[in-house]
């Protein structure tokens, strides 16, 4: 515990002695972790918008028969369904009036005669049903009924959401190995460079004897007081970048599309990053141990 | 083919706290020969042994074990310019975790010992050659090693001072340290006449005055 206490103050000390060097990897750093937060914020944000959108809650039916009884009979095999909750029927009538009041600002419709309006069976999805397998499987068994015209429930949009919420997801991953590619890169170098800076004093520790833990932890440590700075500044320039954003204009026309990431979200984040700093701190000492040369050349 | 060796052929030992000097001309081997002893270098043929450990085949996690028992000077100095004589002696007790107070009972009575105590807050670029050398020793010194490897420390000193520094690390090895000095100054040589002189040429041993 001792030792480890020693080595991460000498790691403080490192990282403070630098810190006019690391200024610029360290804004690098967090312009790359501000790009990220923007990406990741828009992903998250659209993910659930789709998601939101893509809920099948209802399958609305279209019937090829105007007949009552046979209508009221389809109802009460549909009621005993086990994926169905609940079915509610829309006269053309009632669909007029659905649709008259939910468009208040068309008014030609009120031109159009009831006769003109279709009549269906709006069924609506037990919770347990509602992923896109179960309502596929649901609309074919209801269209073997020879009473249903239509089965529909925006198959082609979902579809498309899930298309462009599935190509999203790609990108953001690329761009994360992208990201993480570049940061390790910047880190390896600016460690190497530092190293360099030392290279005399890193030669007299190993020649009385310092251990490699003893040359390395310091170092790593400095990395990662560097990466934390970094990545407490991007999401902070992040959260309020989409803060301002919400509040002070999408909020304003009622707009609540932007979804801020969770904690839990933020924590694995850092967790990656910090994981990356270590590999590429590990990986940038060694090569430059290995290659240091003798002591007495 | 035609490859020269560094060292060819050597076999030698050096018994505790014996004074030594490897001496040759310039590519004898002197400095080669003391590299291998603190694992600068390793051998590719044949064993060496520090304190009846074989270290011909030392992994690279041992090198600081075996090196926390060695003291090494250079002609060079391989001080920190810009660090006070404290803080570069200060460097080699780090390693051992030791706390500032405990680190300082054992760097000032040594700086006091050689004569460079009044000196202690200096930085290294401002003291005079010898003065630094004598920072080097103490830096190869504080750790108490049992043996002291000094490869041309005096090359850099003028007379009196090459010879003040000898006379510390004689003294060392009368301490108990076994004391190797490589050297081809034959002022040095003879100051010491009872040392056993070991003589290196074209990488080969060519006079060993201790072998019966």
């Amino acid at each position: 515990m001792k030792k480890l206490l020693f080595l991460l103050l000498r790691g403080l000390k490192f990282f403070y002695t630098n810190i006019t060097l690391n200024i610029a990897s360290i804004l690098t750093i967090t312009t790359i972790l501000f790009v990220f937060h923007i990406f990741l914020t828009i992903s998250l944000s659209v993910n659930d918008f789709f998601t939101g959108m893509g809920n099948i809650q209802n399958i609305r039916l279209y019937l090829n028969t105007e007949s009552q009884d046979e209508i009221k009979n389809f109802l009460n095999k549909l009621n005993n369904l086990e994926s169905i909750e609940s079915t509610t029927y829309f006269t053309q009538e009632d669909t007029m009036e659905y649709i008259r009041k939910s468009t208040s600002n068309i008014s030609y419709l009120e031109n159009i005669p009831k006769e003109f309006y279709p009549h269906f069976i709006e069924a609506k999805i037990k919770d347990e049903y509602r992923d896109f397998s179960s309502v596929k499987k649901l609309e074919n068994t209801l269209k073997d009924f020879e009473i249903v015209d239509v089965a529909s429930y925006g198959e082609k949009w979902i579809v498309n959401f899930s298309s462009l919420n599935y190509g999203l997801k790609i990108f953001l991953t690329i761009l994360t190995v992208l990201l993480a590619g570049a940061l390790s890169t910047i880190l390896y170098n600016t460690i190497k460079i530092n190293l360099y800076r030392y290279k005399d004093e890193i030669k007299i520790y190993s020649l009385v004897g310092a251990s490699r833990t003893f040359i390395i932890t310091p170092i790593i440590t400095a990395v990662i007081i560097e990466s934390l700075i970094s990545y407490l500044l991007s999401a902070a320039a992040s959260y309020l970048t989409f803060f301002t954003l919400n509040s002070r204009l999408l909020h304003n026309i009622d707009i609540y599309f932007i979804k801020l990431p969770g904690i839990t979200t933020l924590v694995f984040i850092l967790g990656v990053l910090i994981l990356i700093s270590v590999f590429a701190g590990v990986v940038s000492v060694k090569t430059f141990l290995n290659r240091m040369g003798a002591i007495n050349e | 083919m035609g490859e020269k060796k560094a060292l060819d052929n050597i076999s030698f030992k050096v018994s505790k706290g014996e004074f030594v000097y490897i001496t040759g001309e310039s590519g004898a081997g002197k400095s080669t020969l003391l590299r291998l002893f603190y694992a600068d270098l390793l051998p590719s043929k044949g064993i060496v042994l520090v304190s009846n450990k074989d270290i011909s085949n030392i992994t690279k996690a041992s090198i600081p074990f075996l090196r926390r028992n060695i003291g090494v000077v250079f002609q060079d100095f391989k001080l920190l310019e810009d660090k006070s004589v404290f803080e570069n002696i200060k460097l080699a007790l780090e390693v051992f975790y030791l706390e500032k107070n405990n680190m300082e009972n054992r760097i000032l009575p040594l700086l006091r010992r050689l004569g460079i105590f009044s000196r202690r807050n200096t930085l290294v670029k401002n003291l005079s050659g010898g003065e630094k050398q004598r920072v080097a020793i103490a830096r190869a010194l504080i750790n108490n090693p049992a043996i002291i490897l000094a490869d041309e420390p005096t090359g850099n000193l003028d007379q009196a001072r090459a010879e003040d520094i000898v006379d510390l690390l004689y003294g060392t090895s009368k301490a108990g340290t076994t004391v190797l000095i490589a050297t081809h100054d034959p002022h040095i040589i003879n100051r010491y006449k009872q040392a056993r002189i070991i003589e290196l040429k074209n990488g080969k041993v060519i006079k060993d005055s201790g072998k019966q």
